[in-house]
């Protein structure tokens, strides 16, 4: 049989503590270190907190600029593409990943000398769920996500981002995030004490 | 500020001014959330985001607020009740929607949800994410004031003219506006 141990509130409180407020003065130290830190608030217009390398923001084109992956070398003879620009070749796999039906809208056409050329890549951000599935489903390496998460507009219709639009973010926002470190932690060393060495490659 | 110095007389510029400027410092949020975006909105108040920096403070009545954000899926059974609370509200009143759900109905293409709370309310600024981030929220709060400090205040009335221009001539015979 447990035998149990009945407190009671009077035995709580000795008579050094009942007379000099003890309790009172751990707790106002508590308090006195609150005040005395520096606030945490981000004065958000002047300065930011970057997000992390893996963040899903807006979308980006990256640009046909001779470092294509060896799916889209083999088939870049079939394709008009010019140097800084797009290098989708609308095979509609990022449509048929995405799980909203009315996200996309791709076309493409035919050019007079049988090569495929891509006229319209348009994507409506407000339907998006930025959940990357587009990004994976990518054969070519060509659609990517940036670290822009500012994106309020006033009218419906400039949510509607267009082709030119990502190719610009594939060639500034998109690609520094490529090439920048993992920004989860706040340094290498600490990360690698847990994690090891960890290679990143899209 | 020039121009309208010309057009309008120095006084009701000055007026105008310091309304407008009043008024862009002072929005004041209701207190509503509909779904995860909420979570967010909470998150831009709280300690980190502090947005009573900018002189946004959420009240609980729609009585004494200035902007409604709309943070969620609004589902048919909750528009009612919405736009109760946007009628409740004085003028001037702005609206902010939210993420996608609030904007375009998001990942659910349904016969239960509202396809976009513009269909109820005129909208003056569309936040895309799912949800945004703290930081996109306050840019788009801040956008928000830019508007405020740029056209004046609009009427309601006014307000639904310009919103109209946006939308097709097909949607605008098919609603029977």
């Amino acid at each position: 049989m447990i035998k149990l141990k009945r407190l009671r509130r009077d035995d709580s409180l000795g008579p050094l503590e009942s007379v000099l407020f003890l309790d009172f003065i751990k707790g106002l130290t508590i308090t006195m270190k609150n005040l005395l830190r520096k606030p945490i608030t981000t004065q958000y217009p002047k300065e930011k907190i970057t997000p992390p390398k893996r963040f899903r923001g807006k979308h980006g084109h990256f640009v046909y600029d001779g470092t294509e992956p060896p799916s889209l070398q083999a088939i870049q003879g079939f394709m008009s593409f010019e140097k800084g620009k797009s290098r989708c070749v609308a095979c509609y796999m990022c449509q048929t990943a995405c799980p909203m039906p009315t996200l996309f809208r791709i076309e493409a056409v035919q050019m007079p000398d049988g090569t495929k050329k891509v006229v319209r890549f348009d994507m409506n951000l407000l339907n998006c769920l930025f959940c990357g599935l587009c990004v994976d489903a990518c054969p070519v390496e060509c659609l990517t996500m940036s670290d822009i998460h500012e994106m309020a507009v006033y009218r419906r219709s400039q949510a509607v981002i267009h082709m030119d639009d990502m190719e610009k973010i594939g060639a500034t926002n998109a690609k520094t995030v490529r090439e920048l470190p993992d920004r989860i932690w706040r340094n290498d060393k600490e990360r690698e004490t847990l994690w090891g060495k960890v290679k990143w490659n899209f | 500020m020039a121009s309208s110095i010309n057009g309008n007389g120095f006084i009701t510029t000055t007026v105008d001014e310091l309304l407008s400027w009043g008024r862009r410092n002072a929005l004041w949020p209701v207190t509503i959330g509909l779904a995860c975006c909420a979570i967010e909105m909470m998150h831009a108040a709280a300690s980190r985001f502090d947005i009573d920096r900018l002189g946004m403070i959420f009240r609980a009545s729609p009585r004494q607020a200035d902007v409604l954000i709309v943070a969620g899926t609004v589902v048919n059974k909750v528009a009612p009740m919405l736009k109760l609370i946007w009628d409740q509200m004085p003028e001037p009143k702005w609206c902010i929607s939210m993420g996608g759900c609030a904007s375009a109905g998001g990942p659910f293409p349904t016969y239960s949800t509202l396809q976009g709370v513009d269909r109820i309310i005129p909208v003056d600024v569309y936040i895309p994410g799912c949800p945004p981030t703290p930081q996109g929220l306050i840019f788009g709060l801040l956008e928000l004031q830019r508007k405020i400090r740029e056209k004046k205040v609009t009427r309601y009335e006014k307000a639904f003219e310009e919103f109209k221009k946006d939308l097709s001539p097909e949607l605008l015979s098919g609603i029977g506006v």
